[in-house]
C-alpha cells in the first residue's frame, strides 16, 4: 500500500478529532498503529487521558472503559506514557445488576493486559461486598473473572489484597498472588479451614488485618486445633496483627496460651490489635476461654496486657 | 504544442487520459505545471495507477462546474464537511483504494479530494483498535522495523507496533 505522507496523517487526524465520537481515544488508538502514524497523532492525544488510579470491574462496566483499558496497556507497554499513579485494581460486584457478562470478561481481559505490562505503581486489588444475591454476580463467575485478570503461571507483581466476604474467592486468588502479597486486609471473613490454608501460602505477609466477621455458614469447614499459632507459624514475616477473637456468644475464641504462642512465634510482631466480633467462631471450642461477661471487654485488655507484656519481653 | 483547452495525463504505466483542463482546476500541481510547461505534450503523474487516475478525474468532471472557493487547508475545523451525494462512489470504495485515492489526491494537490478521502478514512479509523486499523490500511508494509512479531497481545486483539 502507498506510504502516507506526514501532511496527509496529520490532516486525517485533525478531522478525526473534529468528528469522532471519542477523539481521544482515537487518537490513542492511531498512535498505537505505527511510528508514522504516532508522529502525527500522539501530538493530538491529551496529556491526562489516564488520571484515574484504578481499574474498575463493574457491571456497568461499557465498551469506552474496556477500550480505554486495552489501549492504556498498549501505551504502557510501549512507553509511550508512564502511569505511576495507577495503584489499584477495584472489583464491584453488588453495584448494580449484571447486564452485560461479555463486558464484564471483556473488562477482565484488558485489565489482565495491564497487569502483564507490571506497571510500577499497580500494587493493590480491592474487592468489595460480595453479594449472593442470585441476581448479583456468583462466586464461581467471579473465580472465572479473576482467572482472567491473574492466569494460571503468570507473575502479578500484588502486594496487598482488600476484601470483603467470600472465603471461596479470597482463596482462589490467594492462590494467584499469594506469594507477592505483604498486606492482607479482611472483612466479613471466618478463619476456617480454606482461609486459614490459603493464608499459609502468603510466606512474604507482613500485615494481616481481619475484622466483622459473619457466623460461619452451613458449608464451613472448622479450623483445626491450634489453628491460629498454625498460621502464626506459616506466616513468619508478620509484623502486624489486628484481629478480632470475640464470638457471636460474647465469649472470646483465642486462649491466653493462643495468643502468647502467636506472639512466641512472631518474633518481628510490632503491632499487635484485637477487636471484639465474629470473625473466629469458626476457630475450635476448644479455643474458647471465657473471660468476661457479655459486653465485658476487662478480659479482652487482660489479654492484651499480657500480649503486650510478651512483645515487650521478646 | 499541445492543445491548451485539453491537458494529457500520463499514468505511471504509461496510460494516457486526455480530459479539459477545466476539469483540473481545482489541482494546484496541474495549474502549476500549466503555467511552466505547459507546451509540453502531457504531463507525468507518476505513482498514480490508471484506475485510480480515472478516478481522480471522474471526481474532478463532476466538481467541475462547483464554484465554492478552494479550500485553504482540507482539514479547516471550521468548515464543516457536508457529505456530497455525488461522491457516494469515493465513501464506499473499499479501504485499500481509499488509501490510494488518498495518495493520488495529495499528488495532485486537490484539496477537495484531499478532504474528501481524508474524512472518509477518519471515519472508518473512528472507533477502531489499533489491529483493526492496521488490518485495513495495513501500514506494516512502509516499516517493518515498526512490527512487533512476537504477538505477545494478541490475546484480545491489540498488537502494537511502536517503538519510540
Amino acid at each position: 500500500m502507498p506510504y502516507l505522507p506526514p501532511e496527509i496523517l496529520s490532516q486525517i487526524f485533525r478531522l478525526l478529532k473534529e468528528t469522532a465520537q471519542n477523539p481521544d481515544l482515537d487518537l490513542l488508538a492511531a498512535s498505537l498503529v505505527c511510528t508514522h502514524w504516532c508522529a502525527e497523532a500522539w501530538p493530538l492525544v491529551p496529556p491526562d487521558l489516564f488520571p484515574d488510579r484504578s481499574l474498575l470491574l463493574k457491571d456497568s462496566s461499557g465498551k469506552d472503559a474496556i477500550r480505554r483499558t486495552s489501549l492504556l496497556a498498549l501505551c504502557l507497554r510501549y512507553e509511550l506514557i508512564q502511569c505511576d499513579h495507577l495503584e489499584s485494581i477495584e472489583i464491584h460486584h453488588e453495584l448494580d445488576y449484571i447486564r452485560d457478562r461479555d463486558n464484564l470478561r471483556a473488562m477482565a481481559a484488558a485489565i489482565h493486559q495491564v497487569v502483564r505490562v507490571q506497571s510500577p505503581g499497580l500494587r493493590r486489588i480491592k474487592i468489595h461486598p460480595q453479594n449472593y444475591n442470585p441476581c448479583y454476580l456468583r462466586p464461581a463467575e467471579m473465580i472465572e473473572l479473576l482467572d482472567v485478570i491473574f492466569p494460571p503461571g503468570e507473575v502479578a507483581m500484588l502486594t496487598e489484597l482488600t476484601i470483603d466476604r467470600g472465603s471461596e474467592i479470597t482463596a482462589h486468588l490467594i492462590e494467584r498472588v499469594g506469594p507477592t502479597l505483604r498486606d492482607i486486609f479482611l472483612r466479613g471473613f471466618q478463619f476456617d479451614a480454606l482461609l486459614l490454608e490459603a493464608l499459609g501460602r502468603c510466606r512474604n505477609l507482613e500485615c494481616l488485618s481481619a475484622s466483622d466477621g459473619w457466623l460461619p455458614g452451613p458449608g464451613a469447614r472448622p479450623a483445626p486445633p491450634g489453628a491460629v499459632a498454625i498460621l502464626a507459624a506459616a506466616l513468619p514475616n508478620l509484623t502486624t496483627l489486628r484481629i478480632s477473637i470475640n464470638n457471636w456468644e460474647g465469649g472470646p475464641r483465642v486462649s491466653n496460651e493462643q495468643l502468647r504462642e502467636i506472639v512466641t512465634r512472631l518474633p518481628d510482631l510490632k503491632h499487635l490489635a484485637v477487636g471484639v466480633d465474629l470473625t473466629l467462631a469458626c476457630l475450635p471450642r476448644a479455643a474458647i476461654f471465657p473471660i468476661g461477661e457479655r459486653g465485658d471487654n476487662h478480659g479482652i485488655v487482660d489479654h492484651l496486657a499480657s500480649v503486650e507484656a510478651n512483645i515487650t519481653k521478646s | 504544442m499541445s492543445d491548451p483547452a485539453n491537458i494529457t495525463l500520463v499514468t505511471m504505466d504509461g496510460t494516457t487520459f486526455t480530459v479539459p483542463s477545466a476539469y483540473l482546476h481545482r489541482s494546484k500541481l496541474v495549474q502549476d505545471w500549466l503555467r511552466s510547461e505547459g507546451d509540453k505534450q502531457a504531463m507525468e503523474v507518476k505513482h498514480v495507477t490508471p484506475f485510480v487516475l480515472q478516478g481522480v478525474l471522474n471526481f474532478c468532471e463532476i466538481h467541475a462546474e462547483d464554484t465554492s472557493e478552494p479550500l485553504a487547508d482540507p482539514a479547516d475545523p471550521t468548515k464543516p464537511f457536508e457529505a456530497d451525494p455525488r461522491d457516494d462512489a469515493f465513501r464506499g470504495m473499499p479501504d485499500d483504494q481509499l488509501l490510494q485515492f488518498t495518495m493520488a489526491a495529495d499528488i495532485l494537490q486537490i484539496p477537495e479530494l484531499v478532504r474528501l478521502t481524508a474524512q472518509e478514512m477518519a471515519s472508518r479509523i473512528d472507533g477502531k483498535s489499533p489491529d483493526q486499523i492496521r488490518a485495513m490500511f495495513n501500514p506494516d508494509d512502509l516499516a517493518e522495523e515498526d512490527v512487533d512479531s512476537d504477538n505477545e497481545m494478541g490475546e484480545v486483539g491489540e498488537e502494537g507496533a511502536i517503538s519510540k
